[in-house]
């Protein structure tokens, strides 16, 4: 059983994860599907380090984890390792990676199996594959890098050669990692170390969103600073702390035309905030970024989702709140990701081939309107469900949960849920 | 008196209605498994969120298996799925040897539940079809599993091509039927 400092570490570092996953899903290239070009990508495969709609997820997951892992977003726990692996690829970078030869008249396919054949052809076999092209792409630096370490340079594709890379620096600096993690989360007032995490992630996102520009060297470093000062480095712990405490001073002002060109003024405000909170803890500061992004009608990490969703159980012909507002079909979290497969469910009860085969709703929203109506007929799918399965059970055994993803749970199990899941 | 009846009556008449839970890490197969189980065919899946339920006749036994899925954050909910449940599969991805002390967690996890107590437990060692499956005998020792109380198989199994499924079925199907 794990003692309850350990947990929360463990939630505070997953916080940490969820924030730098959703800060990298507001660049403009995460916003779709790295397969398909659906919008408002959940899901992704972190050794690939591409985000991908649910429907190319469970196509990825065919093809085995020596080829992609796949995770959820919001419904998965992260590894650092899983999450600098996201950062260091991304979907601008695995587009010139894994579709450098792709024709420009190329055609992204729609229907269930062309999708897989394309994913297929695209990962496994690798016909679009060139590694030349990323290498001639932004981040020559690390590049570098990558050719210094021991690792060798064999075909294997650039992500595998970073985990393995990475692995290496977990191992040496777990320790003094352990030791940060912990730092933080007892002495909230000794802080020096999280904002300059923050302003790391941003001059991170800086260099993806913008890469021609800052492929710098210091960057770079930066970057590998997430997870533990100066991970990459081979100089000696005190030069890290140098170099760490460097940071803050210099960040900054990379980190604003970052931030502010990725959307709209309340990301200003939110840098504004950063500033002032950077002599905070690290709590404060992650509290306040979920806050800013809701404010953007951007994917928010956590919570919010899961309140939404009992909500969506219920009502059986109303939108949930959230959905109806201004809102793109992508913005909200679970939506996006648990009506569909609610009804997935639905229809795989009725007629489970052809829901299958042919039709993915979710897949099919272009516009708002369709969307809307997409979700209704789910609602209305859903209750249909709750019915149907619910004399299933019946007939079945003698007290059995009765269908529908809240039934299992109470009631009230939106709270159940929430908090369960966050402790 | 009507129930006793009917129970009776069920008995030689229809199938014995039994409860299974399927779970198991995300991935494992278990959608895929759960449908090659009830259509025969391989269909082309999504993450599971929330649950999958199906009938599956076999042997006179009327399977209710409820497929959970398996992503990190919703694990806590499969003990809601725990109630009169009568036999427990656990499915694990063969190919992700990297993952198989997680599973093993989260199976001794569950074993440690009072709800499935001697509930007999059936593990899938699914995916053997690809290049660096673990074999089944590698499965149970990275499970654990010599020492657990109840009863117990670990079965090779690949869901796309259906083998070892039936295999398992009849496995658990006998240990249910002794335990009536």
């Amino acid at each position: 059983m794990t003692t309850r400092s350990e947990r929360e570490k463990a939630q505070k570092l997953n916080e940490q994860h969820q924030a730098i996953l959703s800060k990298l899903l507001r660049e403009d290239d995460n916003k779709y599907c790295a397969d398909c070009q659906a919008k408002g990508p959940r899901w992704a495969s972190w050794n690939l380090g591409v985000f991908m709609c649910i429907r190319c997820a469970g196509i990825h997951r065919n093809l085995g984890v020596h080829i992609s892992r796949v995770k959820s977003v919001n419904l998965d726990q992260w590894t650092p390792e899983q999450i600098q692996s996201m950062v260091d690829m991304g979907n601008h970078r695995a587009r010139r990676l894994y579709e450098a030869h792709l024709p420009d008249s190329f055609q992204r396919p729609q229907t269930d199996q062309a999708v897989e054949v394309f994913i297929r052809d695209k990962y496994e076999r690798k016909r679009y594959y060139n590694k030349e092209a990323l290498a001639a792409a932004p981040k020559s630096s690390e590049a570098a890098l990558r050719s210094s370490s021991s690792s060798p340079p064999s075909q294997a594709d650039s992500s595998r050669q970073e985990k393995e890379r990475e692995k290496k620096k977990e191992e040496k600096k777990k320790d003094k990692e352990s030791d940060k993690v912990e730092r933080q989360s007892t002495k909230a007032s000794e802080c020096r170390a999280s904002p300059n995490k923050s302003s790391e992630l941003a001059v991170d996102l800086l260099s993806l969103d913008a890469p021609e520009g800052l492929g710098g060297a210091a960057p770079i470093h930066e970057e590998l600073d997430i997870f533990g000062p100066m991970v990459s480095n081979p100089l000696p712990s005190s030069n890290n702390t140098q170099q760490a405490q460097s940071g803050p001073s210099a960040a900054p002002p990379q980190v604003d035309p970052c931030t502010s060109s990725a959307t709209s003024t309340s990301t200003a405000n939110k840098t504004e905030q950063k500033k002032l909170l950077s002599k905070d803890s690290i709590l404060s500061l992650y509290a306040s970024s979920p806050v800013g992004s809701q404010n953007q009608q951007q994917p928010a990490a956590g919570q919010g989702m899961f309140l939404g969703q009992p909500q969506m159980q219920f009502s059986t012909q109303g939108f949930p709140p959230g959905m109806g507002g201004p809102l793109p079909a992508s913005g909200g979290v679970m939506p996006g990701g648990t009506l569909p497969n609610g009804g997935y469910v639905g229809m795989q009860q009725q007629a489970p081939v052809p829901a299958n085969q042919g039709q993915n709703p979710y897949s099919l929203l272009q516009g708002q309107q369709q969307g809307q109506w997409n979700m209704n007929q789910m609602t209305q799918q859903m209750s249909g469900l709750a019915v149907s399965s619910g004399a299933v059970a019946t007939f079945a055994q003698s007290g059995p949960p009765a269908g529908g993803w809240a039934t299992p749970t109470p009631a009230p199990s939106g709270q159940t849920l929430s908090t369960q899941l966050w402790k | 008196m009507g129930v006793v009846f009917s129970y009776v009556f069920s008995r030689f008449t229809s199938n014995t209605p039994v409860r299974i839970l399927m779970v198991g890490l995300d991935g494992a197969g278990k959608t895929t498994l759960l449908y090659k189980l009830k259509l025969s065919e391989v269909v082309t899946t999504i993450p599971t969120i929330g649950f999958n339920v199906e009938t599956v006749e076999y042997k006179n036994i009327s399977f209710t298996v409820w497929d959970v899925g398996g992503q990190t954050i919703i694990r806590p909910l499969w003990r809601h799925y725990y109630n009169n449940v009568q036999g427990l599969i656990f499915v694990i991805d063969s190919n992700d040897p990297q993952r198989l002390k997680e599973a093993a967690n989260e199976l001794h996890t569950m074993f440690e539940e009072e709800q499935l107590r001697d509930v007999p437990s059936l593990v899938f060692a699914n995916k053997q079809d690809l290049p660096r499956a673990v074999p089944p005998s590698d499965i149970t020792d990275a499970l654990k599993l010599s020492g657990a109380s109840r009863p117990w198989s670990v079965q090779a199994s690949c869901a796309v091509s259906g083998s070892g499924l039936v295999e398992g079925l009849d496995w658990l199907s006998d240990q249910i039927l002794k335990r009536n």
